[in-house]
């Protein structure tokens, strides 16, 4: 026989009604808070979708703000490097169409307009964001260059850009004005010498004749050099002699003499009376043409390459002063100390690539690399020959000023034509229109990963308002029958019966 | 026989009717008792010499299927041990936080290595630097409070073995008192039920303690043994006594030497003044007291042991750094050697060589400085393929040299000249070729020169650096109760970037290498962890966070469905038990009606006996 046990007692009380009401009460908590479980304990095999996949949300969010900051500042330094790139144009256009008219003072309209935009370019290169300088490399707390008129003219302890092309044109063109070449002659050959093994002044190239009886002697190669020209017979009207001379900057320039009757024109020389009287005449014609190259090609190569040299320098290398005075027999070069010299570049120097200087990791396995540095070559290029250009000074009166002006005029368009493997700033504005597009797909993934992740996310570990409702129900209806039932069954005893 | 015999037979019944009846309402009005069975009267027919002459009492016995109760008693420990570890988990789970909350271990670390990220992207921002240090700390601080809850869990179940133990012993020696009573009311005759019921109470509660066998002795007493045979009653009660600890520190571990033990242990001492150890014994196999020794000296200590793990990755990550050899010759020989100045107790030498047969081989060589300390095995490092030696560098490092030279055999030779250590091959014999030479040593500046840092220390006032040195007592134990930020990072923060004189303080090379190390860097983590068996689990330090909540969540889950399903075997036994022996008010009243009408017959029988006498009389 089966026996009845007693109602408290039996499982249909215990399992059916406590556990049910306490099934309730944790359905009205999914409710209440939204969430399935409090713990971990109660997540069920959801658990480790739901710690992947809340990791990989906070990761996404951190990606993100990187991003945020990174556009942030990206977007100003491109837009500080396309400023920079316009200016250089509109320098380069200004140059080339710029006559020599003064407006005040001793420097012409366009070296005027040329300052201006010089100065602009300097400030776009202290751009910062949030105290952050965005072109001094790692040193982002120091203001990368120093004031325009600090550079341009000095602070009175320390020297200037003017100071420094000032002692090398003098060293350039040396005491006699002739760019550190010596004529010597020796009666019946002619030797042009250069004064010393130094970087300063014309450099021989070549010597070339058409007159027949010239025996010429090349330059050796090593310096000091010479080259010589020996007559044994008499020239021709029309013959020329050529002298090819290397200036500092790299650049060439030839002297072409052409003998003539009298001599009168310029650069000819007048055929005398003998190879002696001849020769004198060449030499003579030599030294006024040197005279007047050195005053124009000789000195706009000065100051373009003291510009360069100048603009090169940075806190670990200073800039190369002329070893002087006196200047114009310098032979040597030195190094300027920050306390006597002016040094433009007050950011990190920097050995490695500049874009290394600041990182912004943006995805799991991508760092992008975007730091700048001011001193990079194409902005410290173009600033010398932007500076070199608007800092010199002319005066109409002086003869050889106006030539002197179109050969400045002219190195400082080809300067800022980059090319001769300098480093352009079209392709530093690549660079930044390349990051820019791959932080953009970066975000992109990040928004699509983020809402993947936030579903599945929800899946695990939000309940379902509509589910949890139903079952709500459901364990009502259970349990308002067993009430029910419960209370049948304690009513039939047969006490009640007797 | 004649109507004498009917008048007694009559009496007896109404006599038997009457016993009846009390034990009828003695069942009803202990109906809801806990432990009460019901009780029938017995009756035996009187039949002297083979003619019947009516009634007699027998004993009181109890309804009760002994085969029942004794399943009953079985699945009590059962329950006594899931209900137990069950109640502990769910301490042990709240702990870990609520999923995706603020105060979660995975939301910290995601925290901490967001702030890592902000502060590589802006290293000169003080707000990113601050927020850094902020979110370091409080992970820190999270994992001193977590440490600090488990070992109070398990100064707990110190205190609960203690009470356990004590109320065991009281439930013996009353076991033992009632022995002697039910063995003296039976031998007096008389049916000891209500004793009898109350030894099965005892016994059952004694079970949920710890799981039991009872072996029933002569007159109603039992003997009681533990499942693995350990005698605990038989005539004497066996004296069990714990020594309890007052506070509970992770350092503090079972052994069963007792000079190392930090813990108390279950100790029976029999009447002949011997005692043993039950732990080491493992005389408990299930119920109350083995879970809660369970939990104290496996569950919660190898939760600790996770902690440690994270806290020593966190430490070590960041403040390992690796010192390069250079190359070294002596005559013949060829090697390298590497500058040992800065390797501290715990740290490492590594050394690679090829053999004869041109098979390359690594030794770990461990500085291990502690006298009496435990030999280390090749599973001490991550690589399972390389041979691993302990030296001791307490002497100098001249003689730690001569010990290493001893330990790598004849092939190859160790010397040291001041604190460099050069290991050269065998010159000229040509057969051995040392091919790597390289110490990991503990970056204990914080501008040392490369960019790894002590971030974290040991301990808050006074903090000494952590080496995970290896000792009796590592240093990795109860690491994660100490761990707290450097406190010199708080003083200058520009240490977070600045590692070297010189260094920009935009430079992002540090913090950089901060979150490599600490977000990306795959590491090793123990066996002794358990989050993946046995072996050593590999990953990134975020996934092995995940891994040890994946683990205790998925633990204590298996603890509540454990404890439902041994709660459902022992009601559904319950519910039988309760079905036999439980006091049915239906069949109490059935049976009441029954003894009336008895009553009512033998009284009328009685009646019958007089008018059948007066009618005699009246002749």
């Amino acid at each position: 026989m089966t026996s009845i046990p007693p109602l408290v007692k039996s499982i249909g009380w215990t399992r059916g009604i406590t556990d049910t009401r306490a099934q309730m009460l944790d359905l009205q908590r999914q409710l209440g808070t939204g969430r399935i479980a409090e713990t971990y304990g109660g997540l069920g095999s959801g658990r480790s979708l739901a710690l992947s996949m809340q990791g990989q949300l906070a990761r996404i969010d951190n990606f993100q703000q990187t991003i945020d900051t990174l556009a942030l500042r990206l977007d100003m330094m491109s837009l500080s490097v396309d400023r920079f790139a316009e200016l250089v144009d509109t320098t380069k256009s200004d140059a080339r169409n710029g006559t020599f008219e003064f407006s005040s003072g001793d420097t012409t309209l366009s070296q005027d307009l040329v300052k201006g935009q010089f100065d602009e370019a300097l400030s776009l290169l202290n751009a910062e964001i949030a105290g952050r300088h965005l072109f001094s490399g790692r040193t982002v707390d120091q203001k990368p260059v120093e004031a325009t008129q600090v550079i341009l003219h000095g602070d009175g302890v320390r020297a200037g850009l003017d100071t420094l092309i000032a002692e090398r044109k003098l060293a350039d063109a040396g005491a006699d004005g002739r760019g550190r070449l010596q004529l010597i002659n020796g009666g019946t050959s002619l030797t042009i010498a250069e004064d010393g093994d130094h970087p300063f002044g014309f450099k021989l190239a070549g010597i070339s004749s058409s007159i027949a009886a010239a025996t010429l002697t090349q330059p050796g190669g090593v310096a000091p050099q010479s080259a010589g020209l020996a007559l044994a017979g008499q020239p021709v009207v029309g013959d020329t002699v050529e002298i090819a001379l290397d200036l500092p900057d790299a650049s060439r320039v030839t002297i072409t003499l052409t003998a003539s009757a009298d001599g009168s024109a310029e650069n000819s020389f007048a055929i005398g009376a003998d190879e002696t009287a001849t020769l004198a005449n060449i030499e003579a014609a030599i030294g006024t043409a040197l005279e007047t190259a050195a005053a124009t090609d000789l000195s706009a190569s000065s100051s373009v390459v003291a510009a360069r040299s100048f603009f090169a320098a940075d806190i670990d290398n200073p800039p190369q002063r002329i070893d002087g005075p006196p200047f114009e027999s310098a032979t040597g070069l030195v190094a300027g100390t920050a306390d006597n010299t002016v040094i433009w570049y007050r950011g990190e120097p920097g050995t490695g690539s500049a874009r290394d200087s600041s990182l912004a990791r943006i995805d799991d396995n991508i760092v992008v690399g975007y730091g700048a540095r001011a001193n990079e070559e194409p902005f410290s290029w173009a600033l010398a020959h932007m500076a070199a250009f608007a800092i010199e000074d002319f005066d109409e009166s002086v003869a050889t000023d106006e030539d002197r002006f179109y050969a400045l005029r002219q190195k400082t368009v080809d300067g800022l034509s980059y090319g001769n493997g300098v480093r352009g700033i079209r392709a530093m504005q690549a660079e930044y229109v390349g990051l820019q597009s791959t932080y953009g797909a970066a975000q992109e993934r990040h928004v699509a990963t983020k809402q993947i992740a936030e579903d599945a996310l929800a899946g695990v570990t939000q309940a379902d308002d509509e589910e949890v409702a139903v079952k709500l129900l459901q364990l009502q209806t259970q349990l308002q029958i067993s009430y029910q039932a419960t209370a049948m069954i304690a009513q039939l005893n047969l006490a009640q019966y007797l | 026989m004649g109507l004498g015999g009917a008048l007694d037979a009559a009496l007896a019944g109404l006599r038997v009717t009457g016993a009846s009846l009390e034990l009828v309402s003695h069942n009803i009005s202990n109906a809801n008792t806990p432990g009460y069975t019901r009780k029938v009267l017995g009756q035996v027919e009187q039949a002297p010499g083979g003619n019947v002459a009516g009634v007699r009492l027998s004993d009181t016995t109890r309804v009760l299927d002994q085969l029942v109760n004794r399943q009953l008693q079985l699945e009590s420990s059962g329950m006594g041990y899931a209900d137990t570890i069950s109640q502990y988990y769910t301490q042990i789970d709240a702990m870990f936080g609520q999923p995706g909350g603020a105060g979660a271990l995975d939301t910290l670390m995601s925290n901490f290595t967001g702030a890592l990220q902000e502060l590589a992207t802006s290293p000169e921002s003080a707000i990113a630097r601050e927020n850094t240090l902020h979110n370091a700390q409080v992970l820190a601080n999270t994992l001193n409070a977590m440490t600090s809850d488990i070992q109070a869990l398990r100064t707990q179940t110190e205190q609960a073995l203690n009470d356990a133990v004590g109320r065991v012993g009281e439930i013996l020696q009353s076991l033992s008192d009632l022995n002697a009573e039910i063995t003296t009311t039976t031998q007096a005759g008389q049916a000891p039920a209500s004793l009898l019921d109350r030894q099965d109470q005892l016994v059952e509660e004694l079970s949920r303690y710890i799981d039991i066998r009872v072996q029933p002795r002569e007159r109603g007493a039992v003997g009681i043994y533990t499942n693995s045979g350990t005698l605990l009653l038989d005539g004497d009660p066996a004296v069990l006594s714990f020594d309890a600890r007052g506070t509970i520190t992770p350092e503090a571990a079972y052994s069963s030497d007792p000079a190392e033990r930090g813990v108390g242990t279950i100790k029976l001492s029999s009447g002949s003044g011997y005692s043993i150890d039950l732990i080491a014994d493992r005389a408990f196999r299930s119920g109350e007291i083995k879970a809660l020794i369970d939990l104290r000296d496996q569950i919660l200590p190898q939760a600790q042991a996770q902690l440690d793990a994270v806290a020593d990755s966190l430490a070590r990550a960041l403040s390992a750094k690796e010192v390069g050899s250079s190359p070294a010759t002596s005559g013949a020989q060829t090697g390298l050697s590497v500058d040992l100045a800065q390797l501290q107790d715990g740290d490492s030498i590594t050394l690679t060589y090829t053999d004869g047969s041109s098979v390359e081989h690594t030794v770990t060589i461990v500085r291990v400085d502690e006298a009496g300390a435990p030999a280390i095995g090749n599973d001490y490092t991550a690589n399972p393929d390389d041979t691993v030696i302990a030296i001791s560098f307490a002497g100098g490092i001249a003689a730690a040299a001569a010990d290493i030279d001893a330990a790598l055999g004849a092939s190859l030779t160790a010397t040291s000249s001041g604190t460099v250590l050069t290991v050269l091959d065998d010159g000229a014999t040509n057969t051995t070729d040392v091919t790597g030479l390289s110490a990991t040593v503990t970056e204990t500046s914080l501008s040392g020169g490369s960019v790894a840092l002590a971030f974290f220390k040991d301990g808050g006032n006074p903090s000494i650096d952590y080496t995970a040195r290896h000792g009796d007592v590592p240093q990795i134990t109860g690491f994660a109760g100490r761990i707290q930020v450097n406190q010199a990072l708080f003083a200058d923060p520009q240490a977070l970037v600045v590692y070297d004189a010189g260094i920009a303080s935009g430079d992002p090379a540090r913090p950089q290498a901060i979150y490599e190390r600490l977000a990306l860097a795959d590491r090793s983590f123990g066996g002794a962890t358990g989050v993946s068996g046995s072996v050593a689990f590999k990953g990134s330090l975020p996934e092995f966070i995940n891994r040890v909540i994946s683990f205790q969540g998925r633990e204590a889950e298996s603890a509540q469905r454990a404890f439902e399903t041994q709660e459902v075997a022992y009601e559904q036994l319950s519910e039988r038990r309760a079905a036999e022996s439980g006091v049915d008010l239906d069949t109490e009243m059935a049976f009441l009606i029954s003894l009336q009408t008895a009553y009512q017959a033998n009284a009328r029988v009685i009646a019958t006996y007089r008018e059948m006498t007066d009618m005699l009389m009246r002749i």
